[in-house]
């Protein structure tokens, strides 16, 4: 079964339906008692950093990750209505390969192509609703992103590796036929001090109960709170970006929609992979925790 | 992929579509509530489906399909859906915090009230829980004042309404006909149909709000006719102003809120289990719909509204 056949039963058949007869039948079918099922999971800090990078990423020793996700940017100006900006099409590519037991090294970059907000076209200017200007927006390729290590104590990023590991919020539970996990990322002190991601990943309860698999297939969704970007051009004025996101986890590129692989071939054809040499960098006055 | 998936998914999660075909066929087209001209949306008035985004017709199509995915496309209806949310605290000029977790429901109760008008009333039931625990909490401290707050559950019930068509909302106060119009659009993701929508603000609410969701269905239930309310999944966010328990008085900032849920399937006895008993314990009458909200005369502008 592939992603096409898999998600329609994720959607419909394990978690939601109608209020009419129909979707009560259809509910009915799939799943003997699934009703009214929400409950956290209470695990130990071990158990529940394995089965977060279970869900989020994998269990394999070493592992690419690619996430696919459209989200959609909203200007926030202080006291003033907020308002969507551009719409957006982007890839995380990601790697981890493990240090020591239930420790890993992480890279990773992103590559997203802004969109019209009501053609979904690709575009490279919209009109900044708060200003009124029109402003060019170019493609983001966040290639710069330092790396870190994650472990049951937290995250240390390794921009400054002698810090002590930041934890982070990561919680799990099981909604009728999904298991999910609600994470809060929580960025170092040397990132913009308006700064704030939190997501949520969902996999079918059938897939997460079977132990042999170490990569699960995952929906996301979730948004982050960042500083304006110099295109907005917003000067000074008081006020931030917010942007959500909705997505999946896949396989490999080649799962990717074809306008978009072929776009990014085309123009970052070097970020349809992931740059192994970062792990080669020696990480100097890395904290034990 | 394709092999992976193979073997941690059996063909058993497929309901054979023949069963619903079935169970169809018998029902009394009374039963359903539509007409077939208003399931019109599921064929041959949506252009273009495999190419990302989905174009239809004209406006009545496209608000057919929303309401099919927000609510149900019968002449009367309910529609109950459950989230978690998180809600976080970003004062101007500091890191952004998370404060507390909720779990909540909406019940919206609705009746078509003109050719594509339907009239809806809801109320929300939110309860705090604990960000770590998931336990249901009345406490939870202020990361910037550093106050213990006392966090009440949200019960919102006041909405006056809205009359919702292809011209977009129009809340039940208002003082004059402007519909609000919303940015909608559907887009195709494999199997998957995806709906995003940020509603607007209307008049007379805090300036700093906005409201967003992406809700998901199946490909095979939007293409079917025959389902008048789709089965979602939803996600989505929320700005909104400092609310009082917040306690941070003058402080410039605002709250968001992130939230993951889902239609409950047969109504409210669908709801997660330990939040429906609370419900009843405390609040039984807002486990049913409301439906004397509809009874309430309509203002002389909601009446040109639908006449015009």
């Amino acid at each position: 079964m592939n992603r096409r056949e898999l998600l329609p039963s994720m959607v419909a058949g394990l978690a939601a339906g109608s209020t009419n007869l129909i979707g009560v039948a259809a509910a009915a079918d799939h799943v003997m008692d699934p009703m009214g099922i929400s409950e956290f999971m209470t695990l130990d800090p071990v158990e529940n950093f394995r089965q977060a990078m279970r869900l989020q990423r994998s269990l394999e020793d070493a592992d690419d990750i690619l996430h696919w996700y459209h989200f959609i940017m909203v200007a926030v100006p202080h006291d003033a209505t907020p308002k969507a900006v551009v719409r957006w099409e982007g890839i995380e590519l990601s790697r981890h390969q493990i240090l020591s037991e239930n420790r890993y090294r992480i890279h990773g970059h992103n590559l997203s192509f802004p969109r019209d907000l009501k053609t979904g076209q690709f575009v490279s200017e919209v009109r900044n609703p708060v200003t009124g200007k029109i402003v060019s927006v170019p493609p983001m390729a966040l290639t710069q992103d330092p790396g870190l290590v994650r472990s049951p104590a937290g995250v240390i990023s390794l921009d400054q590796p002698s810090a002590p590991p930041r934890p982070d919020y990561k919680v799990l539970r099981r909604e009728n036929g999904f298991v999910k996990v609600d994470g809060i990322r929580v960025p170092p002190d040397s990132w913009p001090v308006t700064f704030l991601e939190m997501g949520t990943e969902s996999t079918p309860v059938k897939t997460f109960d079977d132990p042999n698999n170490k990569w699960l297939p995952t929906e996301v969704s979730g948004a982050y709170v960042f500083p304006w970007p110099a295109w907005m051009q917003m000067g000074d004025k008081p006020g931030h970006m917010f942007a959500a996101w909705s997505g999946c986890k896949l396989r490999s590129v080649e799962g990717l929609p074809a306008e978009f692989r072929q776009r990014a071939a085309r123009d970052f054809p070097e970020l349809l992979r992931v740059d192994r040499r970062a792990f080669d960098r020696a990480i100097p006055d890395l904290h034990p925790g | 992929m394709l092999e992976t998936l193979q073997r941690l998914f059996s063909p058993t999660d497929e309901m054979p579509s023949h069963e619903r075909r079935a169970l169809l066929a018998g029902l009394p087209a009374g039963m359903l509530g539509a007409s077939a001209a208003l399931l019109s949306t599921a064929d041959a008035t949506v252009i273009d489906p495999d190419d990302g985004f989905i174009r239809f017709a004209n406006s009545n199509e496209k608000f057919k399909a929303l309401f099919r995915l927000e609510r149900d496309l019968r002449d009367e209806g309910t529609t109950v859906s459950t989230y978690q949310f998180i809600t976080y605290a970003l004062p101007q000029g500091d890191r952004p915090q998370p404060i507390v977790r909720w779990e909540g429901m909406e019940f919206s109760y609705f009746r078509r009230v003109g050719d594509l008008i339907w009239r809806i009333h809801a109320h929300n039931v939110s309860y705090p829980r604990d960000l770590h625990t998931g336990e249901f909490t009345s406490r939870a401290p202020n990361p910037f004042t550093g106050e213990m707050l006392e966090i009440e559950p949200m019960k919102l019930l006041n909405d006056p309404g809205v009359l919702h068509g292809p011209q977009g909302y129009l809340p039940l106060d208002a003082k004059s006909v402007n519909w609000l119009d919303t940015y909608h659009i559907l887009r195709t993701e494999g199997p998957l149909i995806k709906s995003e929508h940020i509603r607007p603000t209307p008049d007379g609410w805090p300036v700093m709000f906005i409201e967003s969701s992406c809700s998901t269905v199946t490909r095979k239930d939007f293409f079917d006719s025959s389902v008048t309310a789709l089965p979602y999944q939803t996600s989505g966010f929320y700005v909104f102003p400092f609310p009082a328990w917040m306690r941070m008085r003058d402080r410039p900032g605002h709250m968001l809120g992130a939230w993951s849920g889902r239609r409950a399937v047969m109504g409210v006895q669908d709801l997660p289990r330990e939040f429906r008993e609370r419900v009843a314990r405390e609040n039984p009458e807002l486990l049913e719909p409301r439906w004397d909200e509809l009874d309430r005369p309509l203002s002389a502008v909601l009446k040109e509204a639908l006449r015009s």
